[in-house]
């Protein structure tokens, strides 16, 4: 009974979708009935997926078919398992809450002509993405992965007039597809051991050794290229903030996600588990991904720019979760596995959570003051006080600071590392646990540092500009969008058991042990006692040791008197020129890592030409250069097109020399059929 | 039950003795230097002095600036209840461990230096730029040196640590020497005292520590510097669990309450005395040679790893 709910509330929901994308597009001549259909159907179809995403997640494994296609293997085939459901609730909550807030931020668009496509662009986008998570065949994957990347083409050069956007677009589509050929490859190599196209049937038959560790690399390339992991990433920092910022906060919040199930599903659940180099492969790829990510933030000056870069990062270090799981099932050790997918899982949704707020945060900015630079803004707190506070808690949720939700899926990670190093017998593998667990703090203190700043050069000490003096707070639904999310990381933060139990039935859907974190406690490595309300009570904790702070200073000597007074500027007034920049604040960690982020700066003086003593003012440009870029894809592509210049040569446009290139051919293959005979 | 009181009181204890231990490190400083310096009980009256105190707060300063103090406070307090000073258990082991430890003190680093920016001083940003930079490098390096305890007990809870160490047959490693001179800097940059930071300064070139604080006046000083000495008593006691670890009391088998107390006591004093002849035979150092002192304390908590794992 449940079961046929479940997947008539699915379809209802991909049905949903569509029809508000299409009633969008019909009624373009009117953008307020477009948009009434578009976001109305958006909510219900988000609705939906939540309900869906709850009712999967006790379920079985349940598959049913929409479509039949021309042949078999071409049917559009749903398939929901725990796993699944668990992304379809991600989707849905943060698809529902963004919904919400684009209601308010489309109006910034408001003149544009093309308005009812960034509609229907919602609608279609969220579709896909629910698609993508609950494809059953290689086929419906496929199709959905690629209308996903497609119309999220399309929302990224959604600004076609900015060639910036265009650039974005261009990289973000060629590197998109060099990731889907990468995984029709690792597909077919599955399909054709198991004969089979359905996923339900290809994680039944073991593959040989070689092909499957070459299914593993294919899968690695092609969802690691969605993923953003370094060096397959160039795509992520332009085209993530080149979208309108609601489309943003999905690209980072949720699509990139899709990559986290896909390279899950294939590793565990199409794949048998495989040689230990696949988990450490893939953990050095994310450390490298995460501390890569979070040093070219540190360097950026531009807010959506960062939050892409700290996506990069968060990426990196769920695909080191993934990678410690990897290890563990490499050494038959269920247990641990689970516990570090649990991590994984958690950090999923938690950064499904504050990176969409983050980005929310940064549109609303974006749309009162129109600037994105960090060294423009300041002293937005006084002018937004609802955003300030709300990028406040998203701050220090993705800083991953207690009692936020991003503490609980840091500790997670942490202790499945400590247990990668405690629990192995070779010295290797012990340092491998010691070093990784050093990235990951070095790393999270780097991260705190980075939202430190972004929460400091934006909304404390003076406004730098007029921009960000003229701001005003952001539209109410754009506050509700903010403020659910907001919410959703204090109660994951606070009480993790709201999310705990879902996190482990998709667990136990990978790795078929549903007591992983029962096991961590009795194996000591977490804190006896209920581990579930643990963090909570910290936050508790935090609570009342800042209300015995008060009540010290209440108790100790008479009431204070706060009198205002001027910052002290060394005898002078204090000017927004000089105050502290983002710029300046990170200085110290380009000097540190200047042999890994190469940074250049110009200063130049503009002096009295009368006396060469006095200085009339300096003009400053630090760069970080795309070091990825320049050493990696440039050589490859001046290869491409020398090779493209080559056979530039032989197309010459005469009709004559292409009827001879014919007969050429022609003779060339007689010749080589007349050769074969026997 | 008698258990929960002593865990109770090692909390107060460690938050009252705070101030104290101060006095304690600027005393030894003082007479090492050949002068007479404060009186041991001076930040006691410091403290007194700042609660009887009106409040001056910039015309630039938000909420954040007002709230600070108490985050801080608050998250410092929490910090103490996880700590096992002589007790070998401590109050909130049931929930925290080693990495909640490292995290509480982030969280006050992240509302000191948003107060610190929030005034629009630049020497409140440029103390809390620098003071971020330390201590990002820090961290990974104060995880693996705890860690060199923390994997042979097999828990990150710091009282499974402790009861593993002093469970143990007492045998002194070359592991323990390396951890040790590991920790040794680690409390330095910590705390900020010489060479990465000058706690006596308030000189724009040295100040790392002392900048955010710059602005604030009255009960909130008094909160902020309050916690500051907690933190570092929190930090001396951690050194002495590592480096003595034995007179804890403990239900089975362990010292008298009262016993351990006077030990721990004893124990504060050796590590203060230590902190201040490190003080003293060292120059502060340029900001950006501090990397290297760190690099240099990640080798030997490795060095310290391997042997462990090895011997």
């Amino acid at each position: 009974m449940e079961q046929s709910w479940l997947l008539f509330i699915l379809a209802g929901a991909l049905g949903l979708f569509a029809a508000g994308a299409l009633a969008a597009l019909l009624f373009a001549g009117n953008a307020f009935i477009s948009r009434q259909f578009a976001y109305g159907c958006s909510l219900l179809a988000n609705a939906a997926l939540i309900a869906g995403g709850i009712l999967g997640l006790s379920g079985e494994t349940l598959t049913a078919t929409l479509f039949r296609g021309i042949f078999a293997f071409t049917d559009i085939l749903l398939r929901i398992n725990a796993l699944s459901a668990f992304f379809l609730l991600v989707i849905g909550v943060v698809g529902l809450i963004t919904t919400i807030y684009a209601i308010g931020y489309v109006s910034e668009y408001g003149r544009r002509k093309s308005i009812p496509l960034l509609h229907a662009g919602l609608p279609v986008f969220l579709l896909a993405m629910a698609g993508v998570v609950t494809a059953g065949n290689i086929f419906t994957f496929l199709v959905f992965w690629e209308i996903m990347s497609v119309v999220s083409y399309f929302l990224v050069v959604y600004e076609h007039e900015r060639s910036e956007a265009q650039k974005a677009g261009m990289i973000y589509v060629v590197m998109t597809h060099l990731g889907t050929l990468f995984l029709t490859i690792a597909f077919f190599i599955l399909q054709h051991y198991s004969g089979s196209f359905e996923f339900q049937q290809m994680g039944q038959t073991p593959l040989p050794k070689p092909a499957q560790s070459l299914v593993f690399i294919f899968a690695l390339l092609g969802f690691g290229t969605k993923a953003g992991l370094v060096p397959l990433h160039v795509w992520l920092p332009r085209a993530h903030p080149s979208a309108p910022s609601h489309i943003s906060a999905f690209m980072s919040g949720v699509m990139i996600k899709t990559a986290v199930y896909g390279f899950l599903l294939v590793t565990m659940q199409l794949l048998q588990p495989g040689p230990l180099w696949w988990g450490i492969a893939t953990v050095i790829i994310g450390a490298n991904t995460a501390l890569f990510g979070v040093l070219h933030a540190l360097g950026e000056i531009d807010q959506k720019r960062m939050l892409a870069y700290s996506s990069i990062e968060n990426m990196g270090l769920i695909f080191m979760g993934i990678g410690t799981a990897l290890i563990f099932l490499a050494g038959r050790q269920p247990l641990p596995a689970s516990l570090a997918l649990i991590a994984v899982l958690y950090h999923v949704a938690n950064h499904a959570l504050f990176k969409s707020l983050l980005f929310m945060g940064t549109g609303a900015i974006l749309m009162v003051s129109h600037t994105k630079n960090m060294n423009l803004l300041g002293g937005l707190i006084r002018r937004m006080p609802w955003t300030a506070l709300f990028m406040l808690v998203g701050s220090l949720a993705i800083a991953a600071m207690p009692p936020m939700n991003g503490f609980v899926s840091e500790w997670l990670l942490f202790q499945s590392l400590f247990t990668l190093g405690f629990s192995s017998h070779s010295i290797g593998m012990y340092l491998f646990g010691v070093l990784m667990i050093a990235v990951l703090a070095l790393v999270g203190a780097l991260v705190a540092f980075l939202f430190i700043r972004f929460f400091s050069m934006t909304f404390l000490a003076l406004p730098r500009s007029d921009k960000a003096e003229q701001a005003v707070e952001a539209p109410l639904s754009m506050r509700i969008g903010m403020g659910l999310l907001t919410g959703g990381c204090i109660v994951l933060g606070i009480l993790p058991f709201v999310l705990s139990g879902s996190v482990q039935s998709a667990a136990e859907a990978l790795t078929g042990t549903s007591s992983a974190l029962s096991y961590a406690i009795t194996a000591g490595t977490i804190s006896s006692g209920s581990s579930k309300a643990a963090v909570g009570v910290a936050g508790l904790l935090i609570l009342s040791g800042g209300f015995v702070a008060w009540a010290l200073t209440r108790a100790i000597g008479r009431k204070t008197v706060i009198t205002r007074g001027e910052t002290w500027a060394c005898g002078g007034t204090l000017l927004p020129p000089m105050t502290y920049t983002a710029s300046g604040f990170s200085k110290p960690i380009r000097v540190t890592f200047h042999l890994l982020l190469k940074p250049s700066r110009r200063l130049v003086a503009d002096k009295d030409p009368q006396t060469p003593y006095f200085v009339r003012g300096y003009s400053y440009s630090s760069r970080i250069p795309l070091l990825v870029e320049d050493l990696l894809y440039k050589p490859v592509m001046s290869i491409l097109v020398a090779g493209a210049q080559l056979f530039r040569r032989i197309q010459n446009g005469i009709v004559q020399s292409y009827l001879l290139y014919l007969l050429a051919t022609l003779v060339i293959i007689l010749v080589w059929a007349i050769g074969r005979q026997p | 039950m008698s258990e929960i009181y002593w865990e109770m009181g090692q909390v107060v204890f460690l938050i009252l003795i705070a101030p104290l231990v101060t006095g304690m490190v600027r005393k030894a400083k003082a007479l090492l230097q050949g002068r007479q310096g404060p009186r041991l009980l001076q930040p006691y009256y410091d403290l007194y002095k700042y609660m009887h105190k009106d409040s001056v707060v910039s015309v630039e300063a938000s909420w954040i600036f007002t709230a600070a103090p108490f985050v801080v406070f608050g998250a410092t307090l929490t910090a103490a209840a996880l700590v096992p000073a002589f007790v070998r258990s401590s109050l909130f082991s049931f929930t925290g461990d080693l990495v909640l430890l490292v995290y509480l003190f982030a969280l006050a680093r992240f509302f000191m230096a948003m107060a610190g920016v929030d005034t629009g001083s630049s020497f409140g940003a440029q103390g809390a730029s620098r003071d971020l930079f330390v201590s990002s490098l820090a961290e990974p390096v104060l995880f693996v040196t705890l860690l060199v305890t923390a994997l042979p007990a097999g828990t990150t809870n710091l009282s499974g640590i402790v009861a593993h160490l002093t469970g143990k047959e007492w045998a002194i490693t070359p592991a323990y020497f390396m951890m040790l001179v590991a920790f040794v800097i680690l409390v330095v940059t910590e705390t900020g005292r010489i060479p990465v930071d000058n706690p006596d300064t308030h000189l724009e070139l040295t100040m790392i520590h002392e900048g955010p604080v710059l602005e604030y006046s009255g009960k909130p000083l008094a909160l902020l510097l309050w916690s500051a000495w907690i933190k570092q008593v929190l930090l001396f006691a951690l050194l002495a669990d590592l480096s003595f670890p034995w007179g804890f009391a403990a239900s089975a088998g362990g010292w008298s309450p009262f016993g351990s107390l006077l030990g721990f006591f004893l124990k504060l004093v050796v590590v203060s005395l230590i902190m201040a002849g490190v003080e003293m035979s060292n120059a502060k150092m340029r900001l950006f040679k501090v990397p290297r002192l760190l690099t240099a304390a990640l080798v030997l908590s490795l060095f310290a790893l391997t042997t462990e794992f090895l011997l």
